[in-house]
């Protein structure tokens, strides 16, 4: 490993000493990658960032990005089949991820994680997921990686709708709507869902606990329902052609039952509930009249979570946050931005003393760069350091490089690698909860190196993206709650996360029929090389952590036909500490839908078929998953005016 | 001839038939040599299974870990093991999620299905006659208050609930003493007193909730006081309650008593000392556990702790065989715990690696 960081760091210094007597890539290619790079992209080279299709979103709009995430990426979700679900991003756990909407964080800041199923896909126009370390631009919690839910711009003028209704297995039902109206310079977006899933499947229950007769019984899930609805509303003013403020708000109501394991399924008498409540509003001014660019934000996020109705035992916290940005490109090869962003927090959560904690304070300042060298050579650097009220927060740098190695007409391949340091800082539980919250906790500390090589090739009737990355993540101070006299969270153990991931992306044409093909695998070894509980377990693959994940997935469009068909595998995984272990699985979707025009308005109706095999796994250990699942429904785009 | 003959049969046959009747010769379903030892019960992590029983011969110092597993052909115990307690050649389970109350044999092998009905987040059980009274949360317990926790009465024979005695507060230890049975209410600053002939309840009030017992000689008891975060205290330490009288005699402070479940303080053989499992801060001011002992005769505390700085304590018993003390750390629930063995005077014996979340144990004999 060590062999791995040096080669990385001299990877970045050797690019400029390459040759550079190469032919210039086609203005196609280019434009086409600056295009489709996000604003993250510009300052960080060498990042591994990926963006969900719409066409992917929408095929799982139904559901929570989770779905997405589980069927078209290689990355493990640990979850059950009642509505909780947590992202495991390159081995690390869901605190790792941070979950991005405007300029807010939406992970929890008492429990640290966001709710994979509880954030919707229906309301958002793309996702951009970035592996690895992040901490330099996204600040705490992004060691393991970052998922940006965007919504595009469309200056809409006129009034559109579309609408989606789908019905489904067990009760399950999603009613969508998308309403833009707009005369180029105003805008509302109003975007409303709601979700609804008895989830009562049959499943084979062979934890019977029948001393007398083993057999598995034949039984039906109980207590797993859920219940989400969501509005996200944008108001849009584009001043001029370079100044706009753009508003969004988003309400979110999740509620489902704490679904029972199979044991208890069996004797089901009732379930627990966890209802959450979510405000979160984004408003952003820019100004791009001038060659420094100016952008500023205020925000407003309130989060609250209510277990089992019990509404004296609340958890929730309330913030204001505000930021400014400067950037500007001083050419057309060199730019920077810089920047300082405030938080001003309130917990409202019944089991912390107000002589403790009434408030807390965050201020980040960030600054980053981006250098291009004769077309060919790519650095970026980034710094941030965060300062937070009674706590210290490590410096955090990153630096970048991408370099073309070849570049010709129809063909490019880049060299990439990125070195950045992350950190996260202990949610507020860790500090606080009762008697029990520890206030010496050091954050989370990481580095993480990543090498890559990316190969783009186009022509007429054949586009691929091939890409192999190589990372090595060192994370110490990791925190876990554990018993050393109370249950109490502590800096326990340092994990080191190393892998390698393939990801392909492949259109092609048979004929006239286009096909879009894409095929993803990592290999992941994840262990603690350090703990500090005398019992603790060092040198084994992380609990609820798969060493191989694989995916793929096909979409061939003839006419006004679609068909696709997507399958993952999930590589066994231990659940203990004791090396017990869950199988590995497979799992196939498979999906069949026509576009049909009536009096210029277009309709898609759509039939899908979820685990098409009627796979019997288990994701997380006792705790049933359904088989064969079946979906129909319709969408329409509208235009009213 | 024919005389002798007949006199001899008859003869024979009546000593064939007395030795066949001598019980001396009839196998011990439970020979002593494979059930003698301690048995550590692992609680697991809640609602994702893990429970085990861990089987440790003091005699021959072998451990055998997922005792109950290899007993019962493969089979996993479901449910998290609150608590297990020894009556008339038979174990009882309290198990979790699924809630119910799984009897085992000396051997550890469950020849019937665990009692599901009307068993509601059992916690603890004690036995008088046919009886088992388990204390049990409810089904959805208020954590604040605990309105609907209640007492099963359990008919070992029928293996059903005859039963439900309401018992607010939260009933967790129980003990029998003079034809009573008392019940630690964990959420309530008091000890409920029931009679069991006419199931009428009484209370004694207390300085702080309370949670086990343990009965000395005279059938008196000790009661464990703890600070809750539900319902706080500055007193924690062991009350003495008058079965007789029932009336709370005195209480002896003890700072930082344990709040965890199960087995927090034991008596040794001769009930001349009592252990009681405490926190405290070390010079790092890192929170871990200490055993404090309680000279029973001159009814006081020692002043420095028997053990301490030890990470994650959560119970302890003590030898009856050898007076050792046997602490129960777990700091995680999904890794393995440790079985620490000590002698009386604190010195280190040995440890062993257990299950995930060792609570307490049993001996066998």
């Amino acid at each position: 490993m060590k062999k791995f960081r040096v080669f990385t760091v001299l990877f970045l210094f050797i690019y400029a000493t390459l040759p550079a007597q190469m032919k210039m890539t086609k203005d196609t290619i280019l434009l086409e990658e600056v295009t489709t790079t996000a604003i993250a992209k510009k300052y960080q080279a060498g990042a591994k960032i990926e963006t969900i299709s719409p066409t992917q979103l929408q095929l799982s709009q139904e559901g929570g990005i989770d779905q997405v995430l589980m069927r078209f990426t290689p990355i493990y979700i640990k979850s059950n089949a009642g509505g909780l679900s947590s992202i495991h991003l390159r081995g690390t756990s869901a605190n790792h991820t941070s979950v991005n909407f405007g300029g807010i964080n939406v992970n929890s800041l008492t429990l640290g994680s966001a709710e994979m199923s509880a954030v919707p896909s229906y309301l958002f126009d793309g996702v951009d997921l970035q592996y690895g370390s992040s901490s330099a631009i996204n600040g705490s919690g992004a060691i393991g990686g970052s998922l940006t839910l965007g919504l595009q711009s469309n200056w809409t003028d006129g009034v559109k709708m579309k609408a989606t209704v789908s019905q489904g297995s067990f009760d399950e039902q999603f009613y969508g709507t998308k309403i833009f109206a707009g005369n180029g310079r105003w805008e509302s977006v109003s975007r409303l869902y709601y979700f609804y899933k008895a989830n009562n499947f049959s499943f084979k229950n062979p934890y019977t606990g029948n001393v007398e007769d083993r057999t598995p019984v034949n039984d039906r899930q109980h207590g797993a329902n859920i219940e989400n609805m969501g509005l996200l509303q944008e108001l849009n003013y584009r001043i001029g052609n370079d100044e706009q403020i753009k508003s969004a708000i988003w309400l979110e109501h999740d509620w489902h039952h704490v679904q029972p394991n199979m044991q208890t399924n069996l004797h089901y008498t009732s379930a627990e509930e966890l209802d959450n409540r979510n405000i979160r509003f984004w408003s952003e001014y820019q100004n791009n009249k001038h060659p420094l660019k100016l952008r500023g934000g205020l925000g407003y996020v309130h989060d609250m979570q209510v277990y089992n109705k019990d509404k004296v035992q609340k958890i929730g916290t309330d913030r204001m946050i505000s930021e400014l940005e400067a950037s500007q490109d001083i050419t057309n090869s060199f730019g920077f931005k810089a920047g300082v962003k405030y938080q001003y927090i309130v917990p409202q959560v019944y089991a912390y003393s107000d002589s403790i904690i009434d408030s807390e304070q965050h201020l980040d300042a960030y600054f980053s760069s981006f250098l291009r060298i004769r077309n060919r050579l790519k650095l970026t650097i980034n710094l941030r350091q965060m300062l937070v009220t009674n706590f210290s927060v490590p410096f955090t740098p990153s630096l970048g490089a991408e370099y073309r190695l070849h570049s010709e007409e129809r063909n490019l391949l880049k060299l990439t690698s990125n070195i950045s340091s992350s950190y996260r800082i202990p949610t507020f539980n860790d500090r606080y909860w009762g008697t029990q919250g520890n206030p010496n906790l050091k954050p989370e500390d990481g580095i993480n190196y990543e090498l890559g090589i990316n190969y783009l090739h186009t022509s007429d009737n054949f586009k691929t993206d091939l890409r192999l990355n190589a990372f090595y993540m060192d994370v110490k101070n990791w925190i876990e709650w554990r018993n050393f006299g109370v249950w109490q969270a502590q800096n326990v153990k340092e994990v080191r996360s190393k892998g390698i991931e393939f990801q392909s992306n492949t259109d092609f044409k048979l004929g006239e029929i286009p096909i879009q093909f894409c095929l993803n695998y990592n290999y992941n070894p994840v262990k603690a090389v350090k703990d500090v509980s005398e019992s603790g377990v060092v040198g084994n693959q992380l609990v609820y952590t798969p060493k191989h994940m694989a995916n793929s997935w096909l979409m061939v469009t003839y006419s006004r036909w679609q068909l696709n068909i997507d399958g993952s595998y999930t590589g066994a995984r231990s659940y203990d500490d004791f090396g017990n272990q869950l199988n590995s699985y497979l799992l196939a979707n498979c999906g069949l839908s026509r576009k049909i025009q009536i009096k210029k308005q277009q309709f898609n109706g759509a039939f899908s078929v979820n685990n098409l095999f009627n796979t019997n796994y288990e994701n997380e250990k006792y705790y049933a998953m359904p088989g064969r699942t079946f979906r129909i429904s319709l969408s329409m785009n509208l235009n009213i005016q | 001839m024919k005389k002798f003959l007949s006199y001899f049969s008859i003869l024979f046959f009546t000593l064939t038939l007395f030795s066949s009747c001598d019980k001396n010769n009839d196998p011990d379903p439970y020979p002593s040599e494979q059930v003698k030892g301690c048995y550590i019960v692992n609680y697991g992590n809640y609602g994702s299974g893990g429970a085990s029983i861990s089987k440790y011969d003091y005699t021959t110092g072998i451990l055998t870990n997922s005792y109950y597993k290899s007993q019962n052909g493969g089979l996993d115990l479901l449910s998290n093991i609150q608590y297990a307690y020894s009556y008339n050649d038979q174990v009882f389970l309290m198990g979790n999620s699924p809630d119910q109350v799984i009897t085992v044999d000396p051997l550890f092998v469950q020849a019937k299905n665990g009692v599901t009905d009307q068993i509601a987040k059992p916690r603890t059980c004690v036995a008088s006659g046919d009886y088992l009274y388990i204390s049990c949360l409810g089904t959805s317990p208020d954590w604040s208050a605990m309105p609907n926790t209640y007492l099963a009465k359990y008919n070992i024979k029928t293996r059903t609930v005859e039963k439900k005695i309401s018992l607010p507060g939260g009933p967790e230890g129980l003990e029998i003493a003079n034809g009573k049975l008392y019940a630690a209410l964990n959420y309530k600053k008091a000890v409920a007193v029931i009679n069991l002939s006419t199931e009428a309840i009484t209370y004694i009030e207390t300085p702080a909730v309370t949670s086990y017992f343990v009965k000395d000689k005279t059938g008196n008891l000790y009661v464990s006081l703890v600070n809750s975060y539900a319902t706080p205290s500055q007193t924690t330490g062991l009350s003495y309650i008058n079965t007789t009288t029932d009336k709370l005699a005195t209480t002896y402070p003890l700072a930082s008593v344990s709040t965890e479940y199960a087995s927090i303080m034991t008596a040794n053989s001769d009930f001349s000392k009592l252990y009681v499992i405490t926190s405290q801060y070390d010079a790092n001011w890192n929170l871990s556990g200490a055993v404090s002992v309680f000279d029973v005769a001159t009814k006081t505390f020692a002043t420095q702790s028997l053990i301490s700085s030890i990470s994650g304590l959560k119970g302890i018993t003590v030898n009856p065989k050898d007076g050792n003390l046997y602490l129960f750390t777990g700091e995680s629930v999904t890794g393995a715990g440790l079985l620490k063995i000590y002698k009386p005077t604190g010195e280190f014996v040995k440890q062993e690696s257990v299950g995930a979340s060792p609570a307490m144990a049993i001996f066998l004999d």
